[in-house]
């Protein structure tokens, strides 16, 4: 008997410290990266606005002002507002024009909108194992739950 | 005191309390950092910013890709340089020049500079509070201080360093408690020889308070004594009376013999010594009786000159009167020489010429049978002058003894003043009397009897023939007695009473 409360025991640690250590590190890696993600399809998103705008205002030359940092602006002029350098990736810039842009950003989207449903997918997966995990340690550990809760199992 | 219960609380609470104690320090330090770190990065910002401002009024455009958001640029010129554009929160926003931009720069990192110092200070002040836990530890014993001292050396030289200085601190800190704890025997021992010091005090009051009570005991003695000294001396006063009285009495009886009235005096005077000696308080006032005495003298002198014509009234009333009179007249005179012995020996006074009298009272006594047998034969005579003789004995001693007498004397003081009139007038005519017949002074005195009894009794003798001439003897003695025993009280209590206020009457 003595021998076999030990192993439970260190069976124990062993499931808890998997849960603390692992699992739940690897949850919050998950929705980290989601959370970037969808900072980055807000980012597209005002600039299809930014982009509209200028459409419809339908002027070459622009006036604007630039941060130079800390809340400090100054003016700027831009001769030619019809053609728009846009980050495509990995640091790289193409030149399009308005209607270009638009059609890339809708594309770029849909394609960030694709992936942060994989992330919170996987984030659902990782969950389900800290879930079974509890699970497991309540049994080694002689803890019953209600009736209802088991029906729920089987089912 | 209170120092050493903190420090045995802590003690007690080392375990769980320094760990949690430690967390908690640990936790401000993290957030002091990261600000750190935060206003760090302001400032490198505002530094990178002014060197910009600085150089941007060089030129009168740049040509530059205007940012529009983080993704997207465009190709443009940076024109009216010297506007900057500030914004000043609130979604308000100034617009000057580089310079004046400049100095905004400056103010702000002022406020970074100080903002950095406290957190800095701060970080200090808790990275304090865990050595001070860690000293804690150590002093509880949970840790070696040999170990802890090796690891920390190998780490690094800095804590090494504070590590010793540490290490130095226990030896000291319980030397200090062995301080502490000889102070609080010392204080201890000055609590009580404070408590010394109270018992003491208690001491004292409660012997002065002894000492009070004693003190009380002792005046409600002297109260009681001086109580009784008084009623004493009111007694004395009492035979000071008596000793006038029978002085006055003497006197008379003198007559005009100067030896025989020196003596008399002379025996006064040493009765009224007597009397201060035992009443040792009392000394002032036997003397002003003595001189009121003087003043009596003096008058009773002056006096007998004017009375030569009152007696020839009186001789006249003897000559009707007979042979029943002189009787009355000699028992009244054995009543007074009885009186007078009894005084005498009283005061325990004994003197060559008191014995004399002594002597010759019972001489006087035998006389006065003789005389009377010689004169009448009749037994029944007789008889009757034994019972008076009797009577007279129980009326003197209830007299002197009593003190409800000299009550009512003082009641009656003024009608008795009228009395003393009287008898100072008695007297006088007793001296005149004796001068021209030239006898003997017992003789003497049995005329002087005469003259008063006859002038006080003139209607009794109608009524007592009578009564003699009558057979039976028994309702005739209690007739006489009632008659003798009832002026012989008054006469003498309005002399004692007499002699009193005249000396009141002499003094206002």
């Amino acid at each position: 008997m003595t021998s076999g409360t030990s192993v439970i025991n260190d069976k124990v640690l062993q499931y808890e410290t998997f849960i603390s250590e692992v699992l739940r590190r690897d949850l919050q890696k998950v929705l980290e990266q989601r959370d970037a993600v969808y900072e980055k399809i807000a980012q597209y998103l005002q600039l299809k606005n930014t982009i509209q705008s200028i459409q419809e205002s339908g002027s070459k030359e622009l006036k604007t002002d630039v941060d130079l940092g800390c809340n400090f602006y100054v003016q700027a002029h831009v001769p030619d507002a019809s053609r728009i350098y846009v980050a495509v990736g990995y640091g790289f810039f193409v030149e399009f024009t308005h209607a270009e842009a638009l059609k890339f950003i809708e594309k770029k989207t849909n394609q960030l909108t694709e992936y942060t449903e994989v992330l919170t997918k996987d984030a659902a997966k990782i969950k389900a194992n800290i879930r079974m995990v509890l699970e497991g340690l309540r049994e080694l550990q002689g803890l019953k739950d209600l009736p209802e809760d088991r029906r729920r199992e089987v089912f | 005191m209170a120092a050493v219960g903190k420090v045995k609380r802590s003690t007690r609470d080392l375990p769980r309390g320094v760990e949690r104690l430690k967390d908690e320090h640990r936790k401000v330090v993290k957030d002091c950092r990261s600000q750190i770190e935060h206003w760090e990065k302001v400032g490198k910002d505002y530094e990178s910013l002014q060197d910009r401002l600085r150089t941007l009024p060089d030129k009168l455009s740049y040509d530059i890709m205007v940012p529009f958001g983080p993704l997207a640029f465009m190709p443009g010129k940076l024109v009216h340089t010297n506007e900057v554009t500030v914004l000043l929160g609130d979604n308000w926003f100034a617009k000057c020049s580089a310079k004046q931009a400049d100095t905004l720069v400056e103010h702000r990192k002022k406020h970074v500079e100080n903002a950095l110092d406290d957190l800095q200070k701060v970080i200090k002040n808790f990275q304090n509070r865990a050595d001070f836990t860690d000293d804690l530890k150590k002093l509880s014993g949970e840790t070696g201080d040999y170990v802890d001292i090796r690891e920390e050396v190998v780490n690094e030289e800095e804590i090494t360093k504070g590590k010793h200085r540490l290490a130095h601190k226990p030896n000291s800190k319980p030397k200090q408690e062995y301080i502490l704890e000889l102070k609080d025997n010392k204080e201890k021992e000055d609590e009580e020889e404070e408590d010394d010091d109270d018992d003491e005090e208690r001491k004292a009051k409660v012997l002065s308070e002894e000492e009070l009570w004693a003190r009380l005991d002792e005046l409600e003695r002297q109260e009681e004594l001086q109580d009784q000294r008084f009623r004493l001396d009111s007694t004395d006063t009492n035979g000071e009376d008596t000793t006038s009285s029978s002085e006055e009495e003497k006197e008379a009886d003198g007559g005009s013999d100067v030896q025989v009235n020196g003596h008399q005096k002379e025996n006064g005077w040493k009765a009224s010594s007597l009397t201060a000696q035992m009443n040792g308080t009392n000394g002032s006032h036997p003397e002003e009786e003595e001189d009121d005495e003087d003043c009596e003298e003096e008058t009773d002198n002056g006096l007998p000159t004017i009375y030569f014509s009152h007696t020839v009234e009186f001789k006249k009333v003897r000559i009707n009167t007979g042979k029943n009179t002189t009787l009355k007249f000699s028992e009244r005179k054995e009543q007074k020489e009885q009186a007078k012995h009894k005084k005498k020996s009283g005061k325990s006074s004994g003197h060559s010429p008191l014995e004399s009298y002594k002597i010759t009272s019972p001489a006087d006594i035998y006389r006065v049978f003789v005389d009377l047998v010689n004169g009448e034969p009749i037994p029944r005579k007789s008889i009757l002058k034994s019972r008076s003789r009797e009577n007279s004995v129980c009326s003197d001693t209830s007299e002197s003894s009593t003190a409800d007498f000299e009550e009512r004397r003082a009641a009656f003081g003024r009608s008795w003043s009228h009395d003393d009139a009287t008898h100072s007038d008695t007297s006088d005519g007793i001296t005149e009397e004796d001068s021209p017949t030239g006898t003997s002074p017992h003789m003497n005195g049995r005329f002087e009897a005469f003259t008063g009894t006859v002038i006080e009794k003139d209607p009794l003798p109608c009524s007592i023939p009578h009564l003699t001439i009558a057979p039976p003897a028994l309702p005739t003695i209690p007739e006489r007695k009632l008659e003798e025993v009832v002026p012989d009280v008054p006469q003498e209590l309005p002399k004692r009473m007499s002699k009193f206020k005249a000396t009141r009457l002499h003094h206002k």
